[in-house]
């Protein structure tokens, strides 16, 4: 059986490609410097509540039950943002428009957590509640110092225990295949990472966005099915070594790549179809973690049609 | 005990007057009030058997008496069962009238119901609650006596002491630090499973669930029969998750919802593996039921290969990670194991069976006539 002439070669357009995805990283490094740079930021993203801890204020609203009027968490939100408080000689401004608001029982309380505020700060935030939310009820009003949810310690266990995972299935990949591919396999990673962190710091400092625990979450999920994805393609070249022996490397990735290439676009796109679906018609809180997991999934999905497989000639070539 | 604590309010106040004065004016320090009159505090220092380094101070003097009331105090206190263990938060808030500020506290269950205990022993008798911390008292407070009937319920209380807004902040943050074994800043629990509301929850959930339905109808359009298979499959790989969530009790936080996605992500990516390898039997001229053998063995590889890096990747971040990594490994683990089980058993099966009657032993089921390959005969 003589192999299918493939419909599309990924080779032909590898430069191309390499260019696209080499101005990606390049762009998301100098996002990440410039954000780094940044006095207001001073790390290469903008972190959030959950990396710097502050302060929490919980209100109790003074109605019972059914007849609280209705409140509106992102409504709160906005109305907050506006809030100016009495500052200290030589303090910034603290930054409201990060607050998050929850509303709890049916609009009854409500738990404000914002960057860290002084005494003075918080009472005066309180007084100005009032005026939002309606009268409140002095006896449930009580501020806290909360600490980072994503603290120094956590962190640094997390990201020990993913390096210690990628070693796990960089070994792996070197069992089943060989060291080319397990390289190859944790750089797509890397990329894909690097792609999706970029356009965060992108998004920090032209739109303020802050990353929290759950963009960490998401970029653990983007390393998981970058990784997966890449290695179907790769399968699929071991596949074909024995039948496709006599033919360059290079055809024979393109004859893989272009027997996955159906397979690979319909997982990115039954995996990002209910994010999008978070996206447009979901809550707030998890608009930000759909849009960083249907980039890192869209970047993943790419750099496995067009990074990983056409770099394999290039790395392989000694061994032919 | 009564003439501890007055000497230790008389201490402190002494205390601060001196430290304001020192940094004002030196020489107008005659006018307090709470001012303890040296031969006073000579009394009291030896009445406690302190000795006084030579040389030192009426505000070290102060000092040191203050900290020798507040070890003192301790050793007068009943032992109580109730430990910083047990408490699980503290905060303040402004009193209703006044200017003042009270602190409160807030313990687990276990706690409030031993602190109930102890407030109705107490209550109304005059007796005194002390918070110690280190060996040494930071705040006396007494129960009311409305609370006679049941002690203080509800696992959570504040002391009303008129304190100062900063005065209240301290005491609150030695408070949080005694209820954790090692002084920590990290305050995990208050946060996790509380950032999403009710609403927030119910609105990404049917937002998920149509970006699911969609997926649903992607498969069947794209695939045809093996579509509707593949989509009873991942109904039952959905039933078999829940059903694994209930077995071990995991707490669906959002890092444990992102495991789930990912999971769902590679069950559908086993079943469009599979298919794809089927349409390319059929459409390199195999029969059918060779076709979707040959595309279950073929697709096993690599379907294989997926799950196990996923699954070495769920080990180690279950071993050396904590809370947050903990909960994604756990959900997706699950996930990916069941997901196994139903591409290769549940699909399968179906599909054979379904296979088994004639007037559905039909290629057109799986592949569009156009892309068949013309019958040679």
């Amino acid at each position: 059986m003589t192999p299918p002439e493939p419909r599309f070669r990924i080779s032909r357009h590898r430069r191309t490609a390499w260019l696209g995805s080499g101005l990606a990283a390049l762009l998301s490094v100098i996002g990440l410097v410039i954000s780094w740079l940044n006095p207001e930021i001073g790390s290469p993203l903008k972190p959030g509540l959950d990396f710097t801890g502050g302060t929490q204020i919980q209100l109790e609203r003074q109605c019972q039950g059914s007849q609280c009027q209705a409140v509106r968490a992102p409504e709160i939100q906005a109305a907050i943002a506006k809030i100016s408080l009495p500052l200290e000689a030589d303090q910034r401004a603290p930054n409201l428009s990060n607050a998050s608001v929850q509303v709890l029982d049916q609009g009854h309380s409500l738990v404000i957590r914002l960057q860290d505020l002084n005494p003075t700060q918080s009472s005066a935030l309180v007084q100005q509640m009032a005026a939002i939310v309606g009268p409140l009820n002095p006896n449930g009003t009580s501020v806290d110092t909360i600490g980072p949810t994503l603290g120094q310690q956590l962190l640094k266990g997390s990201v020990v225990s993913l390096v210690v995972s990628f070693a796990a299935i960089a070994a792996y990949i070197t069992f089943r295949y060989d060291g080319v591919f397990a390289f190859l396999a944790l750089f797509t990673l890397g990329h894909d990472v690097l792609i999706t962190c970029g356009a965060f710091a992108w998004l920090g400092l032209l739109a303020g966005v802050e990353v929290d625990s759950l963009f960490a979450v998401s970029l653990i999920t983007v390393a998981g099915y970058s990784v997966t994805d890449t290695v179907v393609v790769f399968d699929r070249i071991r596949e074909q070594r024995t039948t496709l022996a006599g033919m360059p490397m290079a055809e024979q990735v393109d004859v893989a790549v272009d027997a996955t290439l159906t397979r690979s676009i319909y997982t990115s796109l039954t995996t990002v179809l209910p994010l999008l679906g978070l996206i447009f018609f979901g809550g707030a809180s998890l608009f930000w973690f759909a849009v960083a997991l249907t980039i890192g999934i869209a970047v993943g999905s790419w750099s496995s049609i067009g990074v990983a497989p056409t770099l394999l000639p290039v790395l392989s070539r000694p061994r032919r | 005990m009564q003439g501890l604590l007055k000497l230790k309010r008389q201490a402190k106040a002494a205390l601060v007057q001196t430290q304001i004065k020192q940094s004002a004016t030196p020489e107008e320090s005659q006018t307090a009030e709470a001012k303890i009159k040296a031969e006073d505090l000579a009394k009291a220092l030896e009445a406690l058997g302190i000795q006084v380094p030579p040389g030192s101070t009426q505000t070290d003097e102060l000092e040191l008496l203050l900290q020798t009331v507040n070890t003192k105090i301790v050793a007068l206190y009943e032992p109580s069962e109730l430990t910083g263990k047990d408490l699980v938060g503290a905060g303040r808030q402004q009193q209703q009238a006044g200017s003042g500020w009270d602190v409160t506290l807030s313990f687990n269950r276990e706690g409030g119901e031993k602190f109930a205990a102890l407030t109705q022993r107490i209550a109304g008798t005059g007796r005194l609650l002390g918070i110690v911390l280190d060996g040494r008292s930071i705040s006396e407070a007494s129960v009311g006596p409305q609370f006679q009937a049941a002690g203080i319920t509800g696992g959570a209380a504040s002391i009303t002491g008129n304190f100062s807004a900063d005065e209240a902040r301290d005491l609150e943050v030695q408070l949080r630090g005694g209820s954790l074994p090692l002084p920590v800043k990290v305050i995990e629990q208050r946060t996790i499973g509380a950032t999403l509301g009710t609403e927030n929850v119910r609105r990404s959930l049917v937002a998920a669930l149509s970006g699911l339905a969609l997926v649903a109808v992607f498969m069947v359009v794209v695939y045809r029969l093996p579509g509707v298979v593949a989509v009873l499959a991942l109904a039952l790989y959905a039933l078999f998750n829940l059903a694994m969530y209930s077995l071990i009790p995991v707490t669906l936080t959002l890092p444990g919802i992102a495991g789930f996605i990912l999971s769902i992500g590679m069950a559908v990516d086993a079943n469009v593996l599979i298919f794809e390898r089927v349409k390319e039997e059929l459409r390199a001229g195999n029969t059918l039921i060779r076709s979707i053998d040959a595309g279950f063995s073929l697709a096993l590889s690599s379907i294989l290969d997926g799950h196990v890096t996923g699954l070495i990747s769920c080990v180690a971040l279950f071993a050396l990670g904590t809370g947050l990594v903990k909960g994604f490994a756990v959900t997706l683990a699950i996930g990916l194991l069941l997901s196994l089980f139903t591409a290769l058993t549940c699909t399968r099966t179906i599909l054979r069976l379904l296979m088994s009657y004639a007037g559905l032993r039909q290629s057109t089921y799986f592949l569009p006539a156009s892309q068949l390959p013309v019958k040679a005969v």
